[in-house]
């Protein structure tokens, strides 16, 4: 064993180090993002009653369409639709755009709110895929169903921000439930800083175990399966802790298209939402970055943690891994498409901690990680590394992910506190022990095969099975 | 280093375990305190409910003694918002005298920003001396939410502080929110020289005199209409916008040159919104201007002239229809839809 070259020792320490330098920057990247976070709660605006929102807001909140695009949706879309008519908010429409779904989408839709075709002018300001028809509902005249060819999510966006008449849009899935007073909470920013916000970002959270009845989340519940349960956790470290962060320093890189408030001018002065991107949401919002920076505007992208919105968790493997896969490749095609931005001193923060972010999370990060996984035992085995420091080294890397998602729940329980019993709490913690045993592996394996597909071109999204919310909790 | 790997370990173990342990702990902690106050306000619930039937005093207060204060100012403005007339008025004197008024000033400025900003907003239901000097003390508020919460209060609240100077207490960003226009729609209209001062000063950033012509907009008052002109030839778009639309809120012919010279104004947004404020009126001699609008490169002044054009009734209609079936491509589509969209044929 130990009659191995002199280079091969050589280059083996060389990569250990670069191995360990990423695994420490990367620490000190969650570290940073746990301080910021903890600062911003602390500074965060009141959390306000929905009846005090109402009296603060109602008469000086500007219009919003909530643009939601459906692709395949007949499990969901009639529900989300009616808890978006439901929502407590002075002035919005609800514009539903069938994406050419091949299932029974709109069938629903029409029979649930006595569609008809209508004549409704509208700004072809973004390119998408032809209109088919636009419908008006018998019911509601907050409610709008646009037709087109399908075109995929971008492009059913952008037909919806055309139709859209309002200066805000609120993207949403089909496949989610909003908070009833999740909308007048997240124009908070554009009342009280109008000139500056053009977009804000609200919580997103796993509806999975909970009860859906009346297109509203009535009794929230952890997820029984695993899967989900341990999706909560890294929702709440990855997304929570994350955004809050990011947002504290303005330096916000994704408000997700699950659940995103924007100001319609800007979007489309950058064109809308990229057709065909498999991270349309994370390149719409490196889009606007770039755009006020390129124009010297003083902007705001915000991130606020209290209107939440629920949406399904996939609860299979198969499903999870596609989803883990296109949502690498969707960072990759941003990284590489927008490039130049990296550490360019034009784009100030945006270049430097947003894109430095990716680039160490997203483009490298999971390579180190299973690097990292596979080499210390394989040094171990040469000889290189003592016994005694491959057991320390993965204890280290085990602790420090049990404490990181352990402290994100501090943000949950002084946050949003969304989850009732104590017991739920408890699983909760269980749950962010066991995530890094197995499930954050099998995370990085999804990646390593998102990185795979990218480099070999793939663009397909994958088959999204749901169970819909009527299941729920059965 | 073995020795720090180790230590650095079992730091974040114990650290992890001490987290988990504490918010379990605190958890139950704040479920027993949740249930002790929900068994407090279902005792104190049906003393609510009785004294708005029998207006009994005595029996109220006798009630509130036997329960936490913080009960009884949570179901005190549930109970507030809902009510109106004589029984709210009554409810208000009572809770008074049991000290809520009393509670709500003194978290003014005591505890987290929540309560602070829930107190100030809740005030103005117990109008008086001392409400208004706590608004005064709030408007120093670390919180912009509070500071405006008290302004608001202030003003409504029937303060006689100049609203310069209550402009002034407030810091650069509060000057920035939409709020503006409610607190300045609160204030009484023989206060509304004071409006007219901010809007005419030089000194006043646009956004607020944007703010003060949204709020003096609705007041009916057909005296501004001379200041809404000047600050249209005077001010940034944003202003003259404002001002044009307040303009068609008025809904006064006196408005008619002012609002046909912003259909030719060079911001699009100016030109959007004397299209409606024309329609408004009943400006049947701006029919031309606006079909030449049904031309302009924004859609949204093309949709404005031509939802104006419709509104102005028969010969606006027939402006429409005529340019639907002869003028230009773009006039052409634009009036089809909206007659369309309208119901009518082209």
């Amino acid at each position: 064993m130990n009659n191995w070259l002199p280079w091969t020792t050589g280059s083996a320490t060389i990569i250990a180090w670069f191995v360990i330098a990423c695994g420490l920057a990367q620490t000190a990247v969650y570290l940073l993002q746990l301080v910021l976070a903890a600062l911003a709660l602390s500074r965060r605006p009141p959390v306000a009653r929905a009846t005090l929102l109402w009296r603060r807001y109602s008469d000086v909140a500007p219009p919003v369409a909530l643009v939601v695009p459906a692709y395949n949706e007949e499990m969901n879309v009639v529900e989300s639709v009616r808890s978006l008519l439901s929502l407590e908010y002075p002035a919005y429409e609800v514009i539903v755009v069938n994406d050419g779904s091949r299932d029974a989408t709109l069938d629903r839709l029409k029979e649930a709110y006595q569609l008809q075709l209508v004549t409704r002018p509208y700004e072809e300001a973004l390119s998408h895929a032809p209109i088919r028809g636009i419908y008006a509902s018998q019911f509601s005249n907050r409610l709008f169903v646009v037709d087109k060819e399908n075109g995929g999510k971008a492009d059913a966006q952008n037909a919806g921000i055309n139709v859209s008449r309002a200066p805000l849009f609120c993207v949403i899935d089909a496949d989610s439930i909003l908070e009833p007073d999740a909308l007048l909470r997240a124009v908070h920013p554009f009342v009280d800083d109008p000139v500056r916000t053009i977009a804000v970002g609200g919580t997103i959270r796993i509806a999975n175990g909970s009860e859906v009845s009346g297109g509203r989340v009535s009794n929230v519940r952890l997820p029984r399966k695993l899967l989900p349960l341990l999706q909560i956790v890294e929702y709440l470290r990855a997304f929570l802790m994350a955004r809050l962060a990011w947002s504290r320093i303005n330096s916000l890189m994704l408000v997700s298209g699950a659940f995103g408030l924007f100001r319609r001018r800007e979007a489309v002065e950058v064109g809308g939402f990229t057709k065909g991107s498999m991270g349309e949401d994370l390149d719409f919002v490196v889009k606007l970055h770039r755009h006020m920076r390129d124009n010297r505007r003083d902007y705001r992208i915000e991130f606020i943690p209290e209107p939440v919105c629920w949406t399904e968790a996939p609860e299979s493997l198969d499903v999870l891994g596609r989803q883990r896969a296109r949502w690498q490749r969707g960072s990759l095609e941003v990284f590489f498409r927008y490039r130049s931005m990296l550490f360019n001193p034009r784009y100030g923060r945006i270049g430097f901690l947003g894109f430095g972010h990716i680039l160490l999370v997203d483009v490298i990060g999971p390579v180190i990680e299973v690097l990292g996984y596979i080499l210390m035992p394989a040094f171990w085995l040469l000889g290189i590394l003592a016994v005694d420091y491959l057991l320390a080294f993965t204890a280290l890397v085990f602790t420090y992910g049990v404490f990181i998602s352990v402290m994100s729940l501090i943000l949950e329980e002084a946050e949003l506190r969304r989850f009732p019993r104590a017991r739920d709490l408890v699983i909760l913690t269980l749950a962010a022990i066991l995530e890094n045993f197995g499930y954050r592996q099998l995370n990085n394996y999804w990646r390593l095969k998102g990185m795979w597909q990218y480099a070999r071109g793939g663009t397909g999204w994958g088959e999204m099975t749901r169970k819909g919310f009527a299941k729920q909790a059965k | 280093m073995l020795y720090g790997l180790w230590i650095s370990s079992l730091l974040l173990a114990t650290i992890s375990l001490l987290v988990m342990v504490g918010l379990v702990a605190a958890r139950l902690f704040r479920a027993h305190r949740q249930d002790r106050r929900e068994q407090a306000r279902k005792r104190l619930l049906p003393a609510f409910l009785t004294f708005t039937e029998d207006g009994d005093q005595e029996a109220f207060l006798g009630k509130v003694a036997t329960v936490p204060m913080s009960t009884t100012v949570d179901l005190a403005l549930e109970f507030l918002n809902l009510m109106r007339g004589d029984e709210h008025e009554s409810l208000v004197n009572v809770l008074t005298t049991a000290g809520v008024a009393k509670e709500l000033i003194s978290r003014v400025t005591r505890g987290d920003k929540t309560r602070r900003i829930h107190a100030v907003e809740a005030l103005p239901f117990f109008p008086g001396s001392d409400t208004l000097a706590a608004f005064q003390r709030a408007l120093k508020d670390r919180s912009a939410d509070v500071r405006l919460a008290a302004a608001i209060g202030l003003v409504a609240g029937g303060s006689t502080m100049p609203l310069s100077d209550l402009l002034d207490e407030l810091r650069v960003g509060d000057l920035a929110s939409r709020r503006l226009v409610g607190l300045f729609r609160r204030l009484p209209s023989d206060r509304s020289d004071e409006l007219r001062t901010i809007l005419t000063s030089r000194d006043t950033p646009s956004i607020v005199q944007a703010a003060a012509i949204e709020a003096l907009g609705t007041s009916g008052d057909y005296s501004l209409l001379p200041l809404f002109a000047a600050s249209v030839a005077d001010g940034e778009p944003e202003v003259s916008a404002a001002a044009i639309h307040a303009i068609g809120e008025l809904a006064h012919p006196a408005g008619a040159a002012t609002v046909v010279r912003a259909l030719s104004s060079e911001d699009w947004q100016v030109r959007a919104e004397a299209a409606a404020a024309a329609a408004r009126i009943g400006l049947d001699t701006a029919s031309r201007q606006l079909s030449e609008l049904l031309e302009d490169d924004e859609w949204l002044v093309r949709y404005a002239a031509s939802k104006a054009l419709f509104n102005l009734g028969t010969e606006g209609r027939s402006v429409l229809a005529e340019v639907a079936r002869n003028g230009k491509p773009r006039s052409q589509r634009t009036a089809a839809l909206l007659l369309a969209e309208e119901g009518y044929e082209a």
